[in-house]
């Protein structure tokens, strides 16, 4: 065994050119493959780390007919006291409540499609950073009437600034239009420049009472101490309000599109991955049958000689496991290298922004990877390409020694 | 005491179109400690016989005999470690291992015995000495000499002790005086070893120094004689 594993070491140097082929070729399979990886993983992180820590919370409560139908009136019944007894569960580190509705914003010289969020300006800065966001002016003060918040994109698109007032139109308890005037306080910056554009966040408790809902939230947003107990206290939650007008929910299952993405992400990666794979597959085979080819003669005096079937079968696995582990090596090293570099620069992406930021990504990201993927990768590529040698090997074994010996050539 | 047997051994290509008798009915005997020539012109069957006997052709009609046991009837698996187990083989050329050194490429066979480390050290140095290439030891085949090659490969051949040696013209790619010398080794081990070598050739030199000479034509045996090789006439 011991020297069936040094004769299939000195083999593969016997072609260097070609060794080194394969070598490289498997390095940038694996390199690709671990910064794509890298960076799908870290875009779908930070989408996911986004909506929890800016939007959604860990669990959200509302009442199932708002989903269906976003109606500023159709609200959380006793949303005041299922709030209050939520603060003082032990689980919770902070809990809020918001309206929501969606409507027109007009500046003196251009108007938007916006969402008008109400907010409980204290307890919306414990649960969500939306406040550590402010780029400029100040978060919603009580010191203006109608305070608002907008982002910084949205205000470019107006041509407005802090202190600026901004007219508000959106639909009423009966239907009827609301319009109203506030005052700039802030502008945020948001990681997506959707929301940037779309979201504007005012106090909630001006709001309802232009709507003439006051006391009334569409929304419940908790935040939890430890995400590990998200389960068992959504449980809890939803147990404790069984009833068909309150909804619990966990911020993946309030926000379906967040689960698509992920599905879309895994997705991509799955064929990503095996697009590779099949490539590095094709390469292997035809490598190894090469050299198997150009060995006819030899591998024949080998057979002849007294090498068994299962012998000459190993060598070949041999050759082409050292192959990929070298490959592999060198691919698992430049990935690791890159991808570390990348991680402490970042990649910007606003390139491709326009398209990404739709799906609530990041300009700028900083991939990451789990070493667990780096491992599941080199497993992966080993296992392809020791399986793709047996293709080959089982070739070698076909061939008749006398016949070989006597091959011209 | 007879180590190889064969019995109207027939070797038939294209049975049903236009046959070719590559051995017909081959009758032989090959005696422990042999050194016999098979000669004949190209096309004989001189190949043939000797790949038949080493179990690397099968035949399509007839019985080899090795050890009281038909290695026509052997499966393959049990083929080859037939082979690695009793037969030495010394082909034309393409002999060696490339990758491996003189030294190595001698210690093939044993390692593939599972020789034990000691044993199968000092039989490689016994075996380097044997063929003249102790000073060879650590060169790759491609660094060595057609003949040093083919010494190689009998030291090889030799080196785990088989029953007997097949050489299908081991000195035809080698000068005359490459030849002469591999052939004064290859007599000298088998004088030593008791080592049977069965061998073909084209070479009238090679032919003398062989104390038997079967000769085939057209796939059959046309003459068998003993006789004294150069050095026995020497002697006298
Ligand atoms: N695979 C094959 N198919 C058909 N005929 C074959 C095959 N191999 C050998 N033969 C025929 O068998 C006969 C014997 O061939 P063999 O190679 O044994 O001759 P040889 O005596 O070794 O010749 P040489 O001196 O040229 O090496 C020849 O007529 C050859 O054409
Ligand atoms: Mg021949």
């Amino acid at each position: 065994m011991k020297t069936l594993l040094k004769i299939a070491w000195r083999n593969i140097w016997r072609n260097t050119t070609r060794s080194l082929v394969v070598v490289i070729s498997l390095a940038i399979g694996i390199w690709a493959t671990v910064i794509i990886l890298a960076v799908s993983d870290s875009l779908h992180m930070e989408a996911l780390k986004d909506g929890i820590e800016y939007k959604y919370g860990h669990i959200q409560i509302q009442n199932p007919d708002f989903i269906k139908n976003e109606k500023l009136t159709i609200t959380i019944p006793n949303g005041e006291r299922i709030l209050k007894e939520i603060r003082t569960d032990d689980e919770v580190k902070a809990a809020t409540a918001r309206t929501e509705v969606s409507g027109i914003i007009a500046s003196a010289g251009n108007s938007s499609n916006v969402i008008l969020i109400g907010i409980l300006p204290g307890a919306e800065e414990k649960t969500t950073m939306l406040k550590s966001r402010l780029a400029t002016g100040e978060y919603l003060s009580q010191k203006v009437r109608n305070p608002i918040i907008l982002g910084e994109r949205l205000a470019k698109k107006l041509n407005v600034k802090p202190g600026n007032k901004v007219v508000l139109g959106f639909e009423g308890k009966s239907g009827e239009l609301i319009s109203s005037t506030f005052r700039i306080t802030g502008l945020y910056n948001a990681t997506q420049t959707r929301d940037e554009e779309m979201l504007v966040y005012a106090d909630l408790y001006d709001v309802t009472k232009l709507a003439g809902i006051e006391g009334q939230y569409n929304k419940i947003v908790i935040k939890l101490k430890e995400p590990e107990q998200l389960a068992t206290y959504l449980a809890f939650l939803q147990s404790k309000f069984s009833q068909p007008d309150v909804l619990v929910q966990d911020w993946r299952q309030a926000n379906p599109e967040l689960e698509l993405i992920s599905d879309m992400i895994y997705q991509m990666d799955i064929i990503m991955t095996i697009i590779v794979l099949i490539a590095l597959a094709f390469g292997i085979v035809n490598t190894m049958l090469m050299s198997i080819l150009e060995r006819y003669k030899e591998l024949g005096i080998l057979m002849a000689i007294g090498m068994n079937r299962r012998r000459v079968f190993t060598m070949i696995v041999v050759e082409t496991t050292y192959l990929s582990i070298l490959g592999g090596a060198v691919g698992m090293l430049i990935g690791f290298v890159t991808v570390s570099i990348l991680s402490y620069n970042g990649i910007n992406l606003s390139l491709f922004s326009e398209a990404l930021s739709g799906w609530g990504f990041s300009d700028v990201v900083y991939p990451t990877l789990e070493p667990r993927v780096y491992v599941l990768i080199t497993v992966l590529v080993i296992l392809t390409a020791v399986l793709t040698s047996i293709y080959p090997a089982v070739k070698a074994l076909m061939l008749k020694p006398n016949e070989a010996i006597s091959k011209q050539n | 005491m007879n180590v190889i047997e064969t019995k109207d051994v027939s070797k038939i290509y294209n049975p049903d179109t236009i046959p070719v008798y590559a051995l017909n009915k081959v009758n032989l005997n090959f005696e422990k400690g042999e050194f016999t020539a098979i000669v004949g012109p190209s096309g004989s069957g001189k190949t043939t016989l000797l790949n038949v006997i080493g179990g690397l052709d099968d035949a399509s009609n007839g019985s080899v005999m090795i050890d009281g046991s038909d290695i026509l009837k052997l499966s393959g698996g049990k083929l080859i470690d037939f082979r690695l187990r009793h037969i030495g083989f010394v082909f034309q050329a393409y002999n060696l291992i490339p990758v491996l050194s003189a030294k190595e490429n001698i210690e093939f066979i044993m390692l593939l015995q599972n020789w034990p480390t000691k044993k199968r050290e000092d039989r490689t140095k016994e075996m380097l000495e044997a063929v003249g290439l102790k000073d060879k030891s650590g060169s790759k085949p491609s660094q060595l000499s057609g003949g040093q090659q083919q010494r190689v490969a009998v030291a090889r051949a030799l080196a785990s002790k088989p029953r007997f040696v097949l050489a299908d013209e081991p000195t035809a790619n080698l000068d005359s005086k490459s030849a002469e010398n591999l052939l004064d080794i290859m007599l000298k081990l088998n004088l030593e070893e008791h080592i049977t070598f069965i061998f073909s050739t084209h070479d009238p030199r090679v032919i003398k120094r062989a104390r038997r000479v079967i000769t085939l034509e057209d796939g059959k045996v046309v003459s068998d004689i003993q006789q004294n090789t150069e050095q026995e006439l020497a002697r006298q």
